[in-house]
C-alpha cells in the first residue's frame, strides 16, 4: 500500500483517479488546490503524486519542482489533457516518472502507478 | 572561455536515412557549434563510429531502415552514459517523445525544426558531454589519490613499516618519521595522516631549514598586526591552519634552538602564542616530524634539545632504504617506467632482463628518488623502446657519493662470492676513483698521478665503470 496524493483542477476527475487507486488498496487523497497539496507534502510523507498540468493558479511543473524540493524522493507522475513535446520534456528533465495522456485508460493507470511504485521500493 | 581549439576538437555524429538532412545539419551544425562532423544513415556505421570515433553528441532520427533510432539511443546510454544522445522524428508523438526521455535522451526534436534551436541544444549537448568527461576524469584522479597510501612495494620491509603508518594513524600520538633521503618520509606522513580520523582535512607540510629562523617562527605561529615591522595584518601561523588536521615538521633536526624551545610547548601544552600577543590560543593539531639525521648524535653535541627528542620521539618508524627492499626494485622499475612512458607520451617500453639485473646491482644512495630520477631521464632519453643499462649509465650520478662506509655487507652476504666480490670491487673502484677526481676538479692527470698510475691505466678503468671527468668539474 502506497500513500498518493492526486492533484487536478477539476474535482470529479481527482475523484475518479482517487477511487480506482484506493480500490487497489491505495491510501489516497485528493486536491483541487495547489497550495493544499504543497502544505500537505510538507507534514506528510508521500510515495506519489499524480499532478494534472493546466492548474488554476500554477502550472502543474511548477508544482512537480516545489514537490521534489520538499520531499526529493517523492515520484512524481504528470496526467494532462493537453499534451506537448514541451511540456513532457520539461516535466521530466524536472524529475517526473512518467507523463501520461487524458483520457487515460484504467488498466494503463494501474499499471503505470505500479511501474512507479516498484522503482520506490528499489530505493527503499 | 573554452579555447576555440578546444571546441573544435568536439565531436558530433549524426544518424539520419536522409542524405540532404544529413549534408544540410552538417553544414549548419560544424559552422554554428564549431565542431567535427560524422554523417551515417547506418545504425551499425554509427555504433562502430561512437566506439572508435567517441563522439561527444549523438544526434539521431528514430525512423531508420535497419532497426529504430530508440534502439541506438539504448545501445549509447549503455556504451557511453558521458555522450548526450539527442532524438529527432517527423512523425513526433507524445509517448514517443517520453519513452525517448525516459530512456536517457537528452531532448528531442520533431521535424521541421528552427536551425538556430537546434543547434542551441547540440551546443548545450556538447557542454554536458565535455562537463561529464570532466568531472568523471578528476573522480578518478581524487580515487588515485586517496588510496590508503602511495607506497609501492611488497618486500617484508616495506610492508612491516606500513604496516606500523597505519596503525599510527589510529592514534594522535606524535609520530618520528626517520629514514634516508629519498626514502619517502613524507609519503609515509601521508600514509599517517590518511589513516587516521583527521583524513578529510589537509595536512600540512613545513619544510623546516627551507625557511630563515625568524621567518619559520612567523609562519609556524602566526603573528598579530604591529608585532614587528611590516605586519600589517594578523596572521595565522602554519599550526593554525592545520587546525583539526596534522601538521608535518618535515626535517626537524635543522631548526634552530630557540625554536625548539616554542615547539616544545607546542607539544606539552599543545597551545601556541602568535608573536606579538599575549594570550595563548589552544590547538588541535597531530604533529608528525620527519629527519634522515642522527638526532641522539645531535643532542650529544648539544645542536638538538633531549625533551624535544623525547617529545618527538614518542613513536617512530624508520624507513627501509632502497638496498633493504631489493625485491622491490622490479616493481618499481615497472610503475616508474609506466609513469613516465605516459608523460612522455611513449609506447610500449620495456625494460631488458639484463637491465632489472643492473638496477638491482646498482647502490642507490638517492634511494627510491634517486631512483626514480634515473628511469625518468632513461625513459626520456632512451632512443629505443626496450631500455637497456647503457641508458643509465649515461646518467651524471656523481659516483663520488658511493663511499666505503656505504657499502652495505649484509647484502653482499647474500650474493655468491664471485658476484660479490665483483660488486665490492666495482663499488670500491668507483669510489676510489671519483673521490680522487673530487679531490683534483676532475683533472684525469693529476688523479692518475696520485693514484700512482698511468693516465691511460686511469682512463681505462674510468671508462670501464662509466666515470665521466666532467661530472667532478
Amino acid at each position: 500500500m502506497a500513500r498518493i496524493i492526486i492533484l487536478d483542477d477539476v474535482k470529479d476527475a481527482c475523484m475518479l483517479v482517487g477511487k480506482i487507486l484506493t480500490k487497489q488498496g491505495h491510501d489516497t487523497t485528493a486536491f483541487t488546490d495547489e497550495e493544499d497539496v504543497v502544505d500537505f507534502v510538507k507534514d506528510n510523507p508521500v510515495d506519489l503524486a499524480i499532478l494534472d498540468i493546466k492548474l488554476k493558479k500554477m502550472s502543474g511543473i511548477e508544482v512537480l519542482a516545489i514537490l521534489k524540493q520538499i520531499q526529493p524522493t517523492i515520484q512524481v507522475i504528470m496526467l494532462t489533457g493537453y499534451p506537448s513535446i514541451e511540456t513532457a520534456r520539461d516535466a521530466l528533465s524536472k524529475g517526473a516518472s512518467d507523463y501520461c495522456v487524458k483520457p487515460i485508460d484504467r488498466d494503463e493507470l494501474i499499471e503505470k502507478v505500479s511501474q512507479v511504485l516498484i522503482k520506490v521500493k528499489k530505493n527503499e | 572561455m573554452i579555447n576555440k581549439t578546444i571546441r573544435k576538437n568536439r565531436k558530433l555524429l549524426i544518424v539520419d536515412d536522409e542524405r540532404d538532412i544529413l549534408v544540410l545539419l552538417k553544414k549548419v551544425l560544424s559552422k554554428k557549434c564549431v565542431c567535427n562532423v560524422a554523417i551515417t544513415e547506418s545504425i551499425k556505421e554509427a555504433q562502430e563510429l561512437i566506439n572508435t570515433w567517441k563522439p561527444e553528441v549523438v544526434l539521431t532520427d528514430i525512423v531508420l531502415p535497419e532497426s529504430d533510432g530508440l534502439q541506438l539511443l539504448d545501445y549509447v546510454t549503455k556504451t557511453d552514459p558521458t555522450i548526450s544522445c539527442i532524438v529527432m522524428t517527423g512523425y513526433g508523438t507524445i509517448e514517443m517523445a517520453v519513452n525517448a526521455l525516459k530512456i536517457g535522451a537528452y531532448d528531442f526534436f520533431e521535424k521541421p525544426f528552427d536551425n538556430d534551436k537546434i543547434s542551441r541544444v547540440v551546443k548545450r549537448a556538447l557542454e554536458r558531454t565535455r562537463l561529464l568527461r570532466e568531472n568523471h576524469h578528476l573522480r578518478q584522479k581524487i580515487l588515485t589519490n586517496c588510496k590508503k597510501t602511495t607506497f609501492i612495494g611488497e618486500s617484508q620491509a616495506l610492508q612491516q613499516a606500513i604496516d606500523h603508518l597505519v596503525r599510527f594513524g589510529q592514534s594522535d600520538a606524535t609520530v618520528l618519521i626517520r629514514g634516508q633521503s629519498g626514502t619517502g618520509k613524507e609519503i609515509a606522513a601521508q600514509t599517517i595522516h590518511l589513516a587516521s580520523k583527521r583524513a578529510d582535512r589537509k595536512m600540512v607540510t613545513v619544510n623546516c631549514p627551507a625557511l630563515p629562523e625568524h621567518i619559520l617562527e612567523s609562519e609556524l605561529f602566526g603573528y598579530c598586526k604591529g608585532a614587528f615591522t611590516g605586519a600589517d595584518l594578523d596572521k595565522n601561523g602554519l599550526f593554525l591552519e592545520a587546525e583539526g588536521s596534522t601538521i608535518l615538521l618535515d626535517e626537524i633536526g635543522d631548526i634552530p634552538i630557540s625554536l625548539q624551545t616554542k615547539l616544545l610547548r607546542v607539544l606539552q601544552e599543545k597551545e601556541i602564542q602568535p608573536l606579538g600577543q599575549t594570550k595563548t590560543l589552544k590547538i588541535d593539531v597531530r604533529v608528525l616530524a620527519s629527519t634522515n639525521q642522527n638526532l641522539e648524535e645531535k643532542i650529544t653535541c648539544g645542536s638538538f634539545r633531549e625533551d624535544l627528542y623525547y617529545r618527538l620521539n614518542v613513536m617512530s618508524v624508520v624507513l627501509p632504504s632502497l638496498c633493504e627492499m631489493k625485491e622491490d626494485i622490479p616493481l618499481l622499475a615497472y610503475h616508474f617506467l609506466k609513469k613516465y612512458e605516459a608523460e612522455y607520451q611513449r609506447n610500449n617500453m620495456s625494460l631488458s632482463t639484463e637491465t632489472i639485473n643492473y638496477l638491482i646491482n646498482r647502490h642507490w644512495p638517492g634511494n627510491v628518488r634517486e631512483f626514480q630520477n634515473c628511469l625518468n631521464r632513461a625513459v626520456l632519453l632512451a632512443p629505443n623502446d626496450v631500455l637497456t643499462p647503457k641508458n643509465f649509465l649515461e646518467d651524471p650520478t656523481p659516483y663520488s657519493t658511493h663511499t666505503l662506509s656505504t657499502y652495505n655487507s649484509s647484502s653482499l652476504h647474500n650474493l655468491p662470492y664471485k658476484d660479490a666480490k665483483l660488486q665490492l670491487l666495482s663499488d670500491f673502484t668507483i669510489s676510489y676513483l671519483g673521490t680522487l677526481l673530487q679531490e683534483q676538479n676532475g683533472n684525469v692527470s693529476a688523479a692518475a698521478r696520485k693514484s700512482g698510475m698511468g693516465r691511460q691505466a686511469f682512463q681505462r678503468l674510468m671508462r670501464k665503470y662509466y666515470l665521466q671527468s666532467e661530472s667532478f668539474r
